[in-house]
């Protein structure tokens, strides 16, 4: 069982090549069954490994190393084709295939229209492979091998409706901005290796532990590396200031945004971390800028999701903003509170997308049946009291909602809890505010968004409105079940104060060691008092939304046009940071390819090329003039031939 | 005194005239007889150059063959060059034959002026004493002027004649003005003892200075080549193969001779002089070729190019370099005779097709002649598996030998130039489409020729260790 | 037979197919179509035999040929080939390609027919000829006559400005090789010998090396292309025909890298490492400079020939980084582009025979019509910017990791620009992809466009297998080259002889 860990990563494999090669020729039902049971066989699979796993006290300890076959051996360079199943990646590996499954189960419904249904499900499988691959690579190397792999799958999601130029533009700046990220985790990996001379996670732990740091590791070398790694993970994991790929992706099918642009791929720049913990720990002052990137990545998006009228463009801000959140955790040493984010934020995102997703469809029957195509279905201000149509989509979005506020028991409360009492209780009380405010911003445009689109009334025609109807069972089952985990799901994650075993910490310990919990040595009741605080935030979010979009209130309309109407439109058009890139960026580049092309190829080189050639032709023609068939000429040259020779015999 | 006759050293002079007398004398006689003159002439030429091989090879030892007091004079190298001579001659004879009666104007005087030329060479070649050089050169021009304005219908064929005719009169005046000088300063002229009169009087000098200037004139050396162009365009494309050639390689052949034997006491001058004359004519000749339109004038001005690579092959004062040049004259004589005779059999009554333009899509008429040319041209731009590149490659690597590194360096140059023109037939004849398919008709005779030619370029350009060795000796043996 | 003269054979064997060609009468098209192909394949398959008897558990020279060519007074040459790690690769690529390019060529090419078959079995017996040759003087025969046939294939077969593309590619080159020609006259004269393997064991002077490398590298620089000698690639690409573009892409070039591992660095130590900061600075710039120019480009063919300047700036740097990485990753890189450029220009050539456009904004959308065909465009694609798990990673990632480790003061620099170009490469393939396949509904008359067919997929298929298995089992290939590589290395890094190298030098003007 242990030797079969490659099962997991290989099963969606199988599935993609199947689906890919035949898909073209096969029914949808066989295509959907493929590509479903393969990721249920893996995450079957990885739940049994679990157990087993934590049931056998040896395997706990070291997790689970499958060697494969060896990849990469150059002089003193070697890498296997090795997976690593132990306490973090099992964990990670059980969201990622549990999640996955459910997504794919939901887009069996949501694309049972789409034509390319058959490319869908193999590049979701595909997807599930390489994402699988990133979290149980046992080595650097190896992970980045699934690091490009979902770079590429979501490139080819985004792209889906590849004959909209908008699809396949946002496909490739997802790419191009996650390849910037990988330079950056390119060159950490060499600096690695010439470090540790290894790039596996057990050995290069080891390197640590047993002390054998070379001279360089106590120079700030080491900060270098983590710090480019961490070049990698802002790309993608979309954080200031590489973040602006995820808004545009959202262009792909809705379950895609679920669980890559969500639930899973986005989280991998954390997981990274989390995973190189050891690493990260011995650089206090790489961990001050992640935490600081976070912060204000988490701030800085949220204000944005304030204000986006298009559902999916709000869900994405709010994603960005909750990676924020998990990088904020990371930097103030709290790897387990940011871990735990990852796994509940994967829950609550994952349904609000999926949500989202059936509303679309909704919506979007609903135009269809009415005939309507200059609508989109995605702008909330279409929208309005889906309730009554839709009551599964809305309760489970309002459940996902409280818990991304952080209300009281519901899953996102107790992880974002935790980071932000870390955050305060490592003494960076800055970042504490920051996080505080973004988490006020977090429940009010959350709540901005339910009021909006569930509540009131319809604010759509007659004809549209009796199309409405709430989605399919394979979407609305996969809701339910992330329903109740967005609910409960924080539940592995109690904080000490409760005096209830906090299970995921448990899990972690041995990996994760605390770091100096000296900091942590704040008395009880001051931990009561920030919860409190937290709870009164969510709830006040929730006060104002409510207050400005209960009914329908003029006050957004005054604001957006009032005396500050230009800070709405500095945020509406998302501080400009797309054309400030197209300016400083992507323009130059290509005016400076231009030019190379022109001046210097065209003109310059070959223009020298050529000149050689002219200037040849044209001495000949010199030349020529002489040879003009007067017999004096040609005595002439004679005697200057003569001459010639006699000055050189003489002089 | 007694004067015994050697006639085995006589003899391939003696075999000459009889056939000038013959092939003169035909004219005179039925049309039926007339047309037998191209055969006779070769095979005169055979017998001189079978004569050559059986009976004087093998009485030359490390001494020359001397009779008549060095009047002649026969070593390894002269009879070296001369068979070079020969060869080139019954090549010419051969293409002649098809070209002339294309024209319709085929007579046998013209056989009997190319032989009496091809006389005087061996006179020239083979003595070592300025009176016959002086002689041979006369016996050797004259005849090439009237070969010239051979076609004398033709303007450009007169024309040519006529200035090759005046200024090779000055040249000729040159020369003999020098070797008058040279008697002046050391009484004699014979090569062997003017050599051990060690000199350096201005008389003396003046004297060298005239004669290089004269020979370098026959082969066409820059400043002395401004005749070429236009006496080789003016002439049959036969005769201008052949005066490309062997006039050529006879006045370097006796310029190294009379510079290495004669001169050796003031190398320090015309090792300066040649220099300078090479340079230029590598330059202007192959400069002057790029922008030719008609591919005879090309070839004109890449043969006064080539004279350029052969004359920084005398600069390097070396057996090496000599052994160099003989086997550039070698190979350079398989090319030539092909390229021109290539060019003789593009033509229809009296109009040569010999423009670039004339030549489009000839590459896919006529195959094979396409691939001869392709050949030829390969191998004159000193591209390797041709002798081209080894005969290239035995001087550059003399000249480096000799330190001339900057010297081999213009040479590269102009090679490298040269490829562009060279390319350009080929670009002619395959890579452009030609709105006239009409075809040229080919005779049996000049294609075996060329088949020949060709064939012995590649062979040669891969194994070239037999001419190599030969050429080797016969530098080693020159007096 | 088989076993003294195999490499003979291999590197022969064309010109037996140029014999037969020239008996078959040019009407008969399909059968001298059919014959190339099918003694291609034998080809191929005999050459296979060289990998099976190939040990790599040393470096010396393999197959090896001696016998004396000609020998006059004053140079004497040696027919000497031989295989090694350093060139079996390159070699096998020669012959895996042919089968691919002649089944290519069995439609795209229709007139003269014969012609071109026949100039490119000469091409091949070139290139084998100047990859295998351990003589000095038979390289440079090689080397110049394999110039002759690819000459015509441009000018004859090729596009618009073919007349021009094809002299300006053979003048081009000859000017580099004229200089090397003098060098290895040079070198003659000062040794007494053209064999590579004794001219290794001589140690020229400071002076000497620094003229010589510079007379050696300006001809395979130019060959590469190194910036600023590259302006004739795109000219030569875009006009040749695609048979034509793939042997240059895919072979030529490399002979280019080739010739800087197997005779300017081993030869000339000492030059080497005064040199080898600029020449890798060069291959930065023409990593970045191609890909910046590809990006900006409106035809296919010309971005493909662009990022050839661009990947081939790796493989240089990987030379002269000179650790083991590096040199291993650059050695296989230049199999890698071979692959996945070769491969590019063919799929470019398959739309090209459709539509008779190469100009990227005709096209638009094509993954909705073709959809085989951009699935295989794809992966090419991801090879060529380097995804992991395809052969292009690989490469790129030992080049990287080589350069940055080697010793040079600014070696994390260098690596870092270099790695740049992983960006930048990403930028132009996938813009390009996107503008051909995606982006807008094709047009009408794209509209009708068909699908890659069988035989396009059975010449497209092989070379998708070794872009997965070089991408998942790089040892393989590695493996057979480690020693020579090490061994190489070795006579690269001997720098410390110069200081013998006077005296050696003495004694050398001695005999």
């Amino acid at each position: 069982m242990t030797n079969y860990v490659w099962l997991i990563p290989t099963l969606p494999l199988a599935g993609f090549l199947i689906n890919g090669l035949l898909g073209s020729r096969m029914p949808k039902k066989v295509i959907s069954w493929i590509g479903n049971l393969t990721i249920f066989g893996s995450f079957a699979f990885a739940v049994a490994l679990y157990v087993h796993m934590m049931a056998t006290p040896a395997l706990s300890e070291e997790g689970i190393h499958n060697i494969l076959f060896p990849w990469l051996n150059v002089g003193g360079f070697h890498v296997n084709f090795a997976f690593l199943f132990d306490r973090i990646s099992g964990t990670m590996t059980l969201m990622v295939a549990g999640v996955g499954f459910l997504i794919h189960v939901y887009s069996v419904g949501y694309m049972a229209e789409e034509e390319g249904y058959f490319r869908y499900f193999s590049y979701l499988n595909l997807f599930m492979f390489a994402m699988l691959t990133l979290v149980l690579a046992d080595n650097l190397l190896l992970m980045f091998v699934g690091w490009e792999g979902v770079g590429l799958c979501s490139y080819l999601l985004i792209g889906f409706y590849y004959t909209t130029k908008v699809a396949s533009d946002a496909g490739k700046k997802a790419f191009l901005v996650n390849r910037i990220g990988d330079f950056g985790f390119l060159l950490g990996m060499f600096l690695l290796f010439y470090l540790f001379g290894t790039l596996q996670f057990p050995q290069m732990q080891e390197v640590i532990l047993s002390n054998h740091l070379a001279p360089e590791l106590t120079t700030g070398l080491i900060t270098v590396a983590t710090l480019l790694l961490f070049v990698g993970a802002v790309g993608k994991s979309a954080q200031l200031p590489l973040y602006v790929w995820l808004p545009d992706a959202m262009a792909g099918p809705t379950p895609v945004s679920a669980l890559i642009h969500a639930a899973t791929m986005v989280t991998s720049g954390v997981y990274m971390i989390v995973r190189l913990n050891f690493l990260f720990q011995l650089t206090p002052n790489t961990l001050l800028i992640v935490a600081w990137v976070g912060g204000i990545t988490a701030l800085f998006a949220a204000t944005i999701g304030t204000v986006q009228n298009d559902i999916k463009k709000v869900l994405a801000y709010s994603t960005i903003s909750q990676l924020g959140y998990m990088f904020l955790g990371l930097g103030v040493g709290a790897f387990v509170a940011g871990f735990f984010h990852i796994i509940t934020h994967s829950f609550f995102k994952a349904l609000l997308f999926l949500g989202s997703g059936s509303v679309i469809h909704a919506m979007h029957h609903a135009y269809h049946h009415a005939g309507v195509h200059d609508k989109d279905p995605q702008d909330i201000r279409n929208m309005g009291g889906l309730r009554k149509f839709m009551p599964v989509t809305y309760w489970t979005f309002l459940v996902a909602t409280l818990a991304i506020s952080g209300f009281p028991i519901f899953s996102g409360f107790f992880s974002k809890d935790e980071i932000l009492w870390k955050a305060f209780a490592s003494g960076h009380n800055y970042l504490w505010a920051i996080g505080a405010v973004a988490a006020l911003l977090t429940s009010f445009y959350m709540f901005r968004l339910v009021y909006v689109a569930f509540l009131g009334k319809f604010r759509g025609a007659e004809k549209e409105e009796e199309a409405l109807h709430e989605s399919p069972r394979s979407m609305t089952i996969p809701l339910t079940i992330l329903g109740i985990l967005a609910a409960i799901g924080g539940f592995i994650g109690i904080p000490h104060i409760f005096h209830l075993p906090n299970v995921l910490d448990k899990v972690l310990e041995p990996l994760i060691p605390a770091v100096n919990p000296v900091h942590y040595l704040h008395n009880v009741s001051t931990e009561w008092k920030m919860m409190g605080i937290s709870v009164a935030i969510a709830i006040a979010g929730w006060l104002i939304a409510g207050s400005l979009y209960r009914k329908e209130s003029t006050v957004p309309d005054k604001l957006a046009t009032g005396s500050l109407g230009y800070i709405y439109k500095l945020v509406l058009n998302k501080y400009y940071v797309d054309e400030i890139y197209s300016v400083l960026v992507i323009r130059p580049v290509k005016r400076i390819g231009d030019f190379f092309w022109y001046y210097i190829d065209v003109i310059l080189i070959d223009g020298a090329v050529n000149l050689a050639g002219m200037l040849a032709t044209c001495c000949g023609r010199v030349i020529g003039l002489f040879q003009n068939g007067s017999v004096k000429m040609y005595a002439f040259s004679m005697l200057t031939g003569i001459l010639i020779l006699f000055w050189i015999f003489v002089g | 005194m007694n004067v015994t006759v050697n006639v085995t050293a006589l003899m391939p002079l003696i075999i000459l005239f009889a056939g000038i007398a013959l092939t003169a004398l035909m004219g005179t006689m039925h049309a039926s007889v007339k047309r037998l003159a191209g055969l006779v002439g070769s095979i005169t030429v055979v017998l001189a150059f079978w004569w050559l091989m059986e009976r004087i090879l093998p009485a030359i030892g490390t001494a020359a063959l001397e009779s008549q007091y060095g009047m002649i004079t026969y070593s390894y190298y002269s009879v070296f060059l001369s068979s070079l001579v020969l060869v080139t001659a019954v090549a010419a004879f051969a293409l002649s034959e098809h070209y002339l009666i294309a024209e319709d104007f085929s007579h046998p005087e013209f056989y009997a002026i190319l032989l009496s030329s091809i006389t005087g060479m061996m006179v020239m070649l083979n003595t070592s004493n300025f009176v016959n050089i002086f002689i041979g050169l006369e016996l050797l021009s004259i005849p090439l002027y009237t070969s010239v304005a051979y076609l004398r219908y033709k303007p450009e064929s007169v024309e040519g004649g006529l200035k090759y005719f005046i200024l090779g009169a000055i040249a000729s005046g040159f020369l003999a003005y020098g070797i008058a000088m040279i008697y002046g300063a050391t009484g004699t002229l014979d090569f062997i003892i003017v050599g051990k009169a060690v000199k350096t009087d201005s008389l003396f000098q003046l004297g060298l200075l005239f004669v290089m200037m004269g020979l370098a004139f026959k082969a066409a050396a820059v400043p002395f080549h401004m005749w070429a162009p236009d006496a080789y365009e003016g002439a049959a494309t036969p005769v201008t193969g052949f005066m490309s050639i062997a006039p050529k390689a006879v006045a370097i052949g006796i310029l190294i001779r009379i510079l290495y034997l004669v001169f050796p006491q003031m190398a320090g001058y015309w090792r300066e002089g040649i220099l300078v004359l090479s340079i230029l004519t590598v330059i202007v000749g192959n400069l002057a070729a790029i922008v030719q339109q008609s591919v005879k004038r090309m070839l004109a001005y890449s043969s006064i190019s080539h004279a350029g690579y052969l004359l920084m092959g005398i600069v390097a004062y070396s057996i090496e370099g000599v052994s160099g040049i003989l086997f550039y004259l070698a190979g350079y004589m398989l090319i030539n005779t092909g390229a021109f005779g290539v060019l003789s059999l593009l033509k229809r009554g009296d109009v040569d097709y010999v423009s670039y333009d004339d030549i489009r899509g000839v590459g896919y008429r006529h195959p094979w002649l396409g691939i001869f040319m392709t050949i030829f041209m390969f191998s004159l731009a000193g591209i390797p598996a041709t002798v081209g590149f080894m005969g290239k490659f035995y001087i550059f690597k003399a000249l480096i030998h000799a330190d001339y590194i900057g010297l081999a360096l213009v040479g590269i140059g102009g090679s490298l130039i040269s490829v562009y023109y060279y390319l350009r037939v080929v670009v002619n004849m395959y890579m452009k489409e030609n709105p006239d398919e009409s075809s040229f008709d080919l005779n049996f005779l000049s294609m075996t020729v060329l088949g020949i030619c060709s064939v012995l370029v590649i062979a040669t350009g891969l194994f070239p260790a037999k001419i190599a060795d030969v050429a080797n000796i016969a530098a080693r043996f020159m007096n | 037979m088989l076993n003294t003269h195999i490499l003979s054979i291999v590197t022969f064997l064309p010109v037996l197919a140029v014999i037969v060609l020239t008996m078959i009468p040019g009407r008969q098209e399909k059968m001298l179509k059919q014959f190339s192909i099918g003694f291609a394949l034998i080809h191929f398959l005999l050459s296979l035999f060289l990998v099976f008897r190939f040990d790599s558990s040393v470096y010396k020279i393999q197959f090896e040929e001696v016998l004396p060519w000609f020998s006059t007074r004053f140079a004497s040459v040696n027919y000497h080939i031989g295989l090694d790690g350093i060139n079996l690769w390159i070699v096998l690529l020669t012959t895996f390609l042919g089968p691919i390019i002649f089944l290519s060529v069995y439609s795209s090419i229709t007139k003269k027919t014969k012609s071109f078959l026949i100039n490119m079995f000469l091409l091949e017996v070139g290139i084998l000829g100047s990859l295998v040759a351990l003589n000095t003087f038979l390289f440079y025969l090689f080397w110049e006559v394999m110039l002759i046939p690819m000459y015509f294939i441009i000018g004859v077969w090729g596009g618009e400005r073919r007349l021009y593309a094809a002299v300006k590619f053979f003048i081009y080159t000859m000017a580099g090789s004229l200089l090397m020609l003098v060098a290895i006259i040079y070198m003659y004269l000062k040794t007494g010998s053209f064999e590579l393997l004794s001219l290794y064991a001589y140690h020229f002077s400071g002076a000497e090396q620094t003229y010589l490398f510079a007379a050696f590298a300006i001809a395979f620089a130019i060959k590469v292309p190194i910036f600023p000698f590259h302006t004739w690639l795109p000219d030569a690409h875009t006009e040749a025909p695609t048979a034509g573009s793939v042997i240059l892409a895919g072979v030529l070039l490399k002979l280019g890298t080739y010739g800087f591992i197997r005779f300017a660095m081993p030869l000339f130590p000492s030059a080497v490492k005064t040199f080898a900061p600029y020449v890798i600075v060069l291959g930065i710039v023409g990593i970045i400079y191609g890909a910046l120019v590809a990006m900006v480009q409106k035809d296919v063919k010309k971005l493909v020939a662009y990022s050839s300047v661009s990947h081939l700036g790796y493989v240089m740097v990987g030379l002269f980084a000179l650790t083991i990485y590096s040199v291993q990753g650059a050695m296989l890189q230049m199999i890698n582009h071979g692959i996945s450029t070769g491969a590019l220009f063919l799929l470019v050539g398959i739309v090209y025979e459709r539509t008779h456009t190469r100009l990227i904004s005709d096209y638009g959308g094509l993954a909705k019509v073709m959809p085989v065909y951009a699935v295989i465009f794809m992966i090419f694609t991801l090879s060529s910017i380097g995804l992991p798990l395809t052969n292009g990673f690989i490469g790129e990632f030992l080049i990287l990791m080589g350069t940055f480790k080697s010793a040079y003061p600014y070696a994390f620099w260098y690596a870092a620009l270099a790695a740049v170009g992983v960006i930048l490469g990403a930028v132009y393939m996938l813009w390009m992809y996107q503008r051909v396949f995606f982006n807008v509904e094709p047009s009408e008359n794209n509209m009708k466009l068909k699908d890659v067919n069988l035989r396009e997929r059975i010449y497209l298929f092989p070379l998708l297998i070794m872009v997965f298995w070089i991408g998942l089992f790089p040892g393989f290939f590695l493996h057979k080259m480690d020693k020579s590589v090490e061994h190489y290395m070795k006579l690269i890094q001997h720098t410390e002889q110069v200081v013998v190298s006077e005296q050696s030098t003495v004694q050398g003007v001695q005999k």
